[in-house]
C-alpha cells in the first residue's frame, strides 16, 4: 500500500476520547431536533430545506465537531435504525413473534 | 435409627398410659422391685432383661434417649443434610458445566488446522514484532483479540470501553488477560497513532498493525471481514466496514470462544472466567485421554 504511505506529511490523528464525546453530544442534539421535526432521513435531498430551516444551527455544530465520514455514517445509521424499528413494530402489530434466538445483533 | 426412635416413642406412650389410675398397682409393684435391685448392686441393673425395666419410672425415659448421644432426626441433622447435599449438588453441577465447556472447546478445536486463528506477522504499538507466538505462554494467560480501526465512529470505542471494563473486573479476581487490538485500517493506523488511541481505553491493550498484506492475512485467519472503500485518495476521510467480535484465545494460541456485541461486560467476564477455569493444557489433555480413566472424557 505504498499509495497510502505517501500521505505521511499530514498524519491524520483519529479523534480522541474528548473529541468523540463532543461529537456524540452534538449528534444527539441534532438528532433530537430531527425527531422533534419528524425528519427521518436527514440526508434525503428533499428534506434539505426542512433540515436547514429547523435544525440548521445544530447541524452546523454537528458537522463542525465530527469528522466528515462520521457525519454521514451517523445520519445513515439513524435512518436505517428508524426504518428497522418501524418495520419491527409493524411486524409485531401484525402478530409476528420474535425468534427464540438472535439472528442479527446489530442495533 | 428408625426402630430405635419408634421404641422410644412406644415406651413414652406406655409410660403415659401407666400413669393412669387403673394400672397404678402394677407401677407400684415395679417400683418396689427396682428399689430392691438397686439396693443389692449397681451392675445388676445392666443384666436386667428389658421386660423388667420399670415402666414409667423416673429413669426409663432417659435410658432410651440419653441427652448427650447423637440425635439423628434433630433439626441439626436436617440442616446438615441440606447444607451437605446442597454443597454436593452445587459442586457436581459446576463440574458438569466444566466438562461440557471442555467438550465444546474440544469440538471447536477440530483436527489439523484450527478453524479460527493461526499464524500472523504484525508489529505492536512500540514497533516490536508480534506474532502468534506472543499469544502463547505457560502461565495459562488467555488473550482477547479485537479487530477495529482508530477512526471508528461509535462501535469500536464502545467495544473497547467494554473491554476495559472487563479487564478491570477480571483484574479484581486476579485474572490477567492479554488484550490485543488489531487494526483493519493499516493505511492510516501507524503504531504511533494506535498507541495514542489505545491510551484512552486501558493501559494493557496491545495495538497491532502491519503492512496491508499482513493485516489482510491476519484478518483472514480470524475470519474477519473488512472492506476499505475502493479508490480512497490520500488524506481522505473514510470508514472501514468490519466484523465485530472479541476472540478469546487460550494460552496455547488456540481459539476458544467469541464474545459478541450483544454481550455486556459482565456476560463477557463470566464467559472468560468459565473458560479459564475449564482450560486444560494440551499435554495434560492428551495424558488424560491415554490414562485408564480416559473413557470418562470421551
Amino acid at each position: 500500500m505504498g499509495f497510502f504511505s505517501q500521505n505521511e506529511d499530514v498524519p491524520k490523528l483519529p479523534p480522541n476520547k474528548s473529541k468523540r464525546k463532543e461529537c456524540w453530544e452534538s449528534r444527539d442534539q441534532f438528532f433530537e431536533c430531527l425527531t422533534k421535526n419528524k425528519i427521518d432521513n436527514s440526508l434525503d435531498p428533499k428534506e434539505q430545506q426542512n433540515v436547514e430551516s429547523n435544525c440548521g444551527k445544530l447541524r452546523k455544530e454537528f458537522e463542525g465537531k465530527c469528522v466528515a465520514s462520521w457525519v454521514k455514517h451517523f445520519q445513515d445509521k439513524r435512518f436505517n435504525d428508524l426504518t428497522r424499528a418501524r418495520y419491527i413494530e409493524k411486524l409485531e402489530a401484525e402478530g409476528a413473534q420474535q425468534l427464540p434466538f438472535k439472528l442479527d445483533n446489530r442495533k | 435409627m428408625l426402630s430405635r426412635l419408634s421404641t422410644k416413642r412406644a415406651i413414652s406412650v406406655a409410660s403415659i398410659a401407666t400413669h393412669g389410675p387403673r394400672v397404678s398397682p402394677a407401677v407400684r409393684y415395679f417400683h418396689a422391685s427396682t428399689i430392691k435391685l438397686n439396693e443389692s448392686k449397681s451392675d445388676a441393673g445392666k443384666k436386667r432383661p428389658l421386660s423388667r425395666v420399670a415402666i414409667g419410672s423416673a429413669t426409663s425415659n432417659k435410658k432410651y434417649a440419653p441427652s448427650n448421644s447423637i440425635e439423628f432426626a434433630s433439626w441439626k441433622a436436617v440442616c446438615m443434610l441440606i447444607v451437605v447435599g446442597g454443597g454436593f449438588t452445587y459442586w457436581f453441577s459446576k463440574e458438569k458445566e466444566r466438562l461440557r465447556l471442555q467438550k465444546e472447546v474440544e469440538s471447536k478445536r477440530g483436527y489439523g488446522k484450527p478453524l479460527i486463528g493461526g499464524p500472523f506477522n504484525l508489529v505492536d504499538h512500540n514497533n516490536q514484532p508480534f506474532t502468534q507466538e506472543n499469544l502463547k505462554n505457560d502461565q495459562k494467560k488467555f488473550s482477547i483479540v479485537y479487530f477495529g480501526f482508530t477512526h471508528c465512529p461509535d462501535i469500536c470505542p464502545d467495544e473497547l470501553d467494554k473491554l476495559g471494563e472487563m479487564l478491570e473486573e477480571l483484574g479484581k479476581s486476579n485474572i490477567e488477560l492479554q488484550p490485543v487490538f488489531i487494526t483493519c485500517d493499516p493505511a492510516r493506523d501507524s503504531p504511533e497513532i494506535i498507541k495514542q488511541y489505545l491510551e484512552d481505553f486501558h493501559p494493557s491493550i496491545i495495538g497491532l498493525t502491519g503492512t496491508y498484506e499482513n493485516v489482510k492475512a491476519c484478518c483472514k485467519q480470524y475470519r474477519v471481514y473488512f472492506s476499505t472503500p475502493p479508490d480512497v485518495k490520500p488524506g481522505q476521510d473514510y470508514l472501514v466496514d468490519h466484523s465485530i467480535f472479541f476472540y478469546l484465545m487460550d494460552s496455547e494460541g488456540n481459539f476458544v470462544d467469541v464474545i459478541g456485541r450483544e454481550a455486556t461486560a459482565a456476560d463477557g467476564v463470566e464467559k472468560i472466567k468459565k473458560h479459564i477455569d475449564a482450560f486444560i493444557p494440551q499435554a495434560e489433555r492428551e495424558a488424560r485421554k491415554e490414562s485408564w480413566l480416559g473413557f470418562l472424557y470421551k
